[in-house]
């Protein structure tokens, strides 16, 4: 197929010679949307809305939205306290993402999460996580189960520079390895643990390099290329439905914002962030696509203005959502 | 309550403890086909105390899963098959080790229910030999049930006898919830009536294992059985202990506790785990907040381990943690017979 | 003057009531209008005010304890005042022919020492201790458990301390325990001081002393209050004196203290002395309230009435004379003296105690022989046993007079004889 389509599209890299005009859309519409939502999203939280922190992937959207993009409906993910992208990219809905920021019956957790629990199991995600590295584990179950449950169910795990230096990824990785799961591994590798750099926290200078000692694929990719994500997923995807076991991608890419809405960026510099302001995925995708001549400019105009009004109703719909009810605390700790 | 096997079953026999949790497991995986073991040379080896035995043999290395040695990895692995849709019953070799794994039980097993605004079910079950008198020594003697007593989301379970084992284990693995299952090592070998058929005990409910009239003695896992022989030699002194086995930690059969104190108005509680912030200081609270509280004849007296890392040395070892006689004394003491 | 702060009666159908609170408490400054407390009354809770500014003084009775309409609760001293010794008197100077003048009253200086001593603060040592379970007990059979003796470690009270308690008590009323004493017991909660025994007078029983005993006990001292032969609970019978003087002494043996304070009232002065006569090691001091013994002048009518009363009516008449207050009796308690009195249990020890309208027994030999300090104390409104007899007394005693109090010392002047004794039984 992509031969052919290279055919169509000779003078496009392959990457997105390989997508459909709908998949370029929607790949831009699902990072736009990340990208407002959580724009948004701090927005609320500087006028008060928002009780706890959040983390936020500004910057980092090609990374969930490739990769999601490349899943089904009935595959299943595991995030990270960063994950409102992983979440939006696999269907969620904003309006109860905004809900259970704003801490309301509503949300998706019911108040009881907020933003670093953000989960839809029924819809195949399995959680964000408030421990680094702790989703490793949990996607090599759900994997497990998967298999055993005879479904071709495959389960993307995502994780941070940071987690790859926790024993739970290498026992995860070695497990799914030795078991031949279904279970992709993706490290965001957004350069920094909170303010530690990768270059002093991990021996080796790629995350993927780490895929030798578990015998499988280990693939670097240009993370602010959602193309680029999208292939190298679609890739380790097929790969473990096939049964052929587990992949390791690692997205190199950068956070934008802080670690969280206290952090403030002691540890970096202003130009290293403009330097990375100006690879923007988003606003990528749209001028390759633009400079191209694939689409015009009001097809993504149109994603533009109607992710507005989406925005909109989504925080007036979370404000006007009733609060949890305090005699109902303790409900929910048992079935 | 099911306390009386041949209440409703028919076919009994004499098990060990060990063979009877195996049993559970082997019933619960025939029922059900997302019912799976996985842990730490489990398969051909059969456990590291014999538990899981010929499952494999039974059931195939694809349902008894024979894992790399990574406690944490394997937790996490059995919250995120529980998740969905399997469930499995993770052994730990020993209790200790779930130090390791701790972080996948106390922050996600846990809480993902609540967390997911009751959306989500995390089934599982955790097995683990625990306690003393193995000569295992500091890292493969302890009782850390309490620590996981601590955490709303878990149940907490430490069965006393082969009857208990096998129905606790079952109503366990069929329980929405995490189960920590804690075994004690010396009771592996244990003999008692358990029936053929797969039974349930409901988890939470507390057992009276002894009437009596002068003391209460509540005891968790061995502590349970030492308490009934303490109570054989009391009662040759004229004292009537009633003894309670708690069964299960959280949640916490308080009620029955509460009822035998209003009638013998003393309390001792024997536990193995560190005495210091352990199950011994929940009950005495719980009692003491209650209206069982007037009924108290006497200070309530806890028995529990000394405030020492578990010791190699038998002698040692034994001095450790309460011993028959320790709980014999201590009811004298606290009935002051000695002294009259 | 100190000003009376009494129990008032805020309601037509009223006959008693209890201080549900304290506002204030002793050495509390006071404006006229500030709350003093809170009185409970059949119907409500209501506030009652100081009458007059000053400072607070002799707080007489415990929260909850039912006291008559009128009862004096305690006193608000005027500026200068210092204490309340101001109110014991010295007698009035139109005397009726005395045979002798009354000694002047303060010769044993007893408030040389400190005043206001207060129970020291929280020794867990001698802090009660007891168990749930006992204290429950002794709550449900309405009995303090400041009462029962602790046999448990650190004297701690046991339920079975308590059920010993009860038995006592239980076995006390029936006809069967013929030998037993009913004996009353406050233990203080404080620091203990020491301990009280309040002999009560004729007709009565040791249920009169209820208030006083929880002023003592609030004041660190364990009071017993025996039912003399004859009298209340106590079932053995008083055909002479001599059974009432030994019942008492067999009491002295159900008091858990070596030695103790002694106090009598009327006739029970007079047992008191003869006991302590006998058990002069027991004995540190002796108190006697408007004393039987001393002199032959009694109210004769007033002893046989008692003695032989039977109708309410009559009986309510008979007990005005003791006090100069008016003390309205509820028709309960007029029933219950009258079922007490209309045994007849105490026609014969009257006949014994008056003969030919005088007192027959005079006790003046065995007082002046006691080796202990004793102190003697009348009402001037006394209408049975006339104060002027304390110029009978032997040399070595002391007198003293409470103005505005009749035989009934403690009914009419509670806070004076809480404070008068509190400082005895501090020396």
């Amino acid at each position: 197929m992509s031969s052919s389509v290279e055919a169509l599209r000779p003078n496009q890299r392959p990457e997105l010679a390989n997508l459909s005009d709908d998949t370029i859309l929607e790949s831009y519409r699902a990072m736009k949307l990340i990208r407002r939502f959580e724009e948004r999203a701090e927005e609320s939280y500087m006028r008060g809305f928002i009780h706890g922190t959040m983390h936020l992937s500004i910057g980092q959207e090609a990374s969930a939205v490739g990769v999601v993009g490349a899943l089904r409906a009935s595959d299943t993910l595991t995030s990270t306290h960063r994950g409102h992208g992983h979440s939006i990219a696999k269907g969620a809905d904003p309006a109860l993402m905004f809900a259970e920021f704003f801490g309301k019956q509503t949300g998706y957790c019911g108040g009881r999460g907020g933003s670093m629990h953000i989960a839809d199991v029924e819809s195949g995600n399995l959680g964000a996580n408030g421990i680094v590295g702790g989703g490793l584990p949990i996607a090599v179950g759900a994997a497990l189960s998967a298999k055993m449950r005879k479904s071709d169910q495959v389960c993307v795990c995502f994780f941070g520079d940071g987690a790859s230096n926790e024993g739970a990824f290498h026992e995860a990785l070695n497990m799914a390895s030795i078991w031949r799961l279904p279970v992709v591994f993706v490290c965001e590798n957004n350069k920094y643990g909170m303010s530690m750099d990768i270059a002093r926290s991990s021996a080796v200078p790629d995350i993927a390099q780490r895929a030798v000692s578990y015998a499988m694929p280990g693939i670097s990719v240009d993370g602010n290329d959602v193309a680029a994500v999208r292939a190298v997923a679609e890739t380790a995807i097929a790969r473990a439905r096939a049964g052929e076991g587990p992949s390791l991608i690692e997205c190199k890419t950068y956070r934008i914002r802080g670690h969280s809405k206290s952090d403030r960026n002691f540890y970096r510099t202003k130009e290293e962030i403009e330097e990375w302001r100006g690879r923007c995925p988003i606003e990528r995708l749209r001028n390759e696509v633009l400079g191209l001549g694939r689409l015009s400019a009001d097809r993504f105009d149109a994603i533009d203005a109607a992710i507005e009004v989406e925005m909109e109703v989504a925080i007036e719909f979370a404000k006007a959502s009733p609060n949890p009810d305090p005699a109902r605390l303790t409900e929910d700790v048992y079935a | 309550m099911l306390d009386k096997p041949k209440d409703m079953i028919n076919q009994v026999r004499e098990l060990t403890y060990a063979e009877a949790i195996r049993e559970a497991m082997g019933q619960a995986m025939e029922a059900d086909p997302t019912v799976f073991i996985l842990g730490e040379d489990i398969g051909t080896y059969g456990g590291a105390f014999g538990v899981t035995g010929d499952l494999i043999h039974r059931f195939g290395a694809e349902r008894v899963i024979d894992t790399p040695i990574a406690e944490l990895g394997i937790a996490g692995a059995a919250v995120g098959a529980a998740l969905t849709g399997m469930r499995p019953i993770l052994e730990l070799q020993f209790s200790d080790f779930v130090t390791l794994a701790a972080e996948q039980i106390v922050n996600q097993a846990a809480k993902i229910r609540f967390m997911f605004g009751g959306k989500a079910s995390v089934p599982l079950v955790v097995r683990m030999p625990s306690g003393s008198g193995t000569g295992a020594a500091a890292q493969h003697s302890q009782s850390l049930e309490a620590w996981f007593g601590h955490i709303p989301g878990l149940k907490v379970v430490q069965p006393s006898t082969p009857y208990d084992a096998k129905g606790l284990l079952l109503a366990a693995i069929d329980d929405p919830n995490p189960v920590l299952f804690f075994e004690h090592k010396l009771l592996y070998k244990m003999k008692g009536a358990v029936p053929i058929e797969p039974y349930r005990i409901t988890i939470g409910q507390a057992v009276v294992r002894r009437a009596g009239t002068d003391v209460t003695i509540v005891g968790t896992s061995i502590m349970a059985v030492r308490a009934l022989a303490a109570a054989e030699q009391l009662a040759a002194q004229g004292i009537e202990a009633e003894v309670i086995d708690l069964r299960s930690i959280r949640p916490m059969d308080t009620e029955t506790i509460f009822r035998s104190v209003r009638k013998t108005s003393r309390l001792i509680v024997v536990y193995e785990g560190v005495k210091t912030l352990g199950v011994g200081a929940e009950i005495s609270a719980a009692v003491a907040e209650s209206d069982a509280f007037d009924f108290l004849d006497a200070p309530i007296m806890r028995l529990g381990g000394q405030e020492v890392p578990l010791p190699y040395n038998p002698v040692l070892e034994k001095a450790a943690v309460p011993q028959e006689d320790d709980i014999v004394a201590a009811a004298l003491n606290l009935l002051r017979k000695d002294r009259r | 003057m100190a000003t009376e702060i009494i129990l008032p009666r805020v309601d037509m159908a009223m006959e008693s009531g209890s201080v549900a609170r304290w506002a204030v408490k002793n050495g509390d400054a006071v404006k006229t209008g500030d709350l003093v407390f809170e009185m409970n009354t059949d119907k409500s809770v209501m506030e009652v005010e100081a009458t007059a500014s000053g400072t607070i003084a002799g707080i007489a009775v415990d929260e909850g304890v039912e006291m008559p309409v009128g009862a004096v609760l305690a006193y608000i001293l005027a500026a200068g005042e210092t204490d309340l010794t101001s109110k014991i008197a010295a007698p009035a100077p139109s005397l009726p022919t005395p045979d002798k003048a009354p000694e002047q009253t303060d010769s044993t200086s007893n408030h040389s020492a400190v005043e206001h001593a207060v129970a020291s603060s929280a020794d867990d040592e001698n802090q009660l201790r007891a168990t749930p379970l006992a204290r429950q007990l002794a709550r449900e059979a309405g009995i303090k458990i400041a009462t029962v003796q602790g046999t448990g470690p650190l004297s701690r009270i046991e339920a079975g301390d308590v059920k010993r308690e009860l038995s006592v008590m239980e076995s006390s009323k029936g006809d069967a325990g013929q030998s037993r004493i009913k004996m009353r017991r406050w233990l203080t909660e404080t620091k203990r001081r020491g301990a009280i025994m309040l002999v009560h007078g004729f007709g009565s029983n040791g249920a009169t002393w209820e208030a006083l005993s929880g002023a003592l006990a609030r004041n660190g001292f364990d009071v017993y209050a025996p039912d003399l032969a004859g009298h209340g609970d106590t079932a053995i019978n008083a055909d002479n004196f001599d059974a009432v003087v030994s019942s008492l002494e067999n009491a002295f043996t159900l008091v858990g203290y070596d030695r103790f304070h002694l106090v009598g009232h009327s006739m029970g002065a007079a047992a008191v002395v003869l006991a302590a006569s006998r058990n002069r090691q027991r004995i540190t001091r002796l108190t006697l309230l408007a004393p039987f013994g001393v002199g032959p002048e009694i109210d004769s009518e007033f002893i046989a009435g008692i003695a032989h009363a039977n109708k309410p009516g009559a009986i309510a008449e008979l007990l005005q004379l003791l006090t100069v207050r008016s003390v309205p009796y509820s028709s309960k308690q007029l029933l219950a003296i009258t079922k007490e009195l209309g045994r007849g249990r105490l026609t014969t020890l009257a006949s014994q105690l008056v003969n030919d309208g005088k007192q027959a027994i005079d006790i003046r030999t065995e007082l002046a022989n006691l080796p202990c300090p004793v102190d003697v104390v009348f009402g001037i409104g006394d209408k049975i046993i006339p104060w002027y007899h304390a110029a009978n007394l032997p040399h070595r005693v002391a007198a003293r007079f409470v103005a505005d109090a009749g035989h009934m010392l403690h009914v009419d002047e509670l806070p004076v004889l809480t404070d008068l004794l509190a400082k005895h039984l501090a020396d």
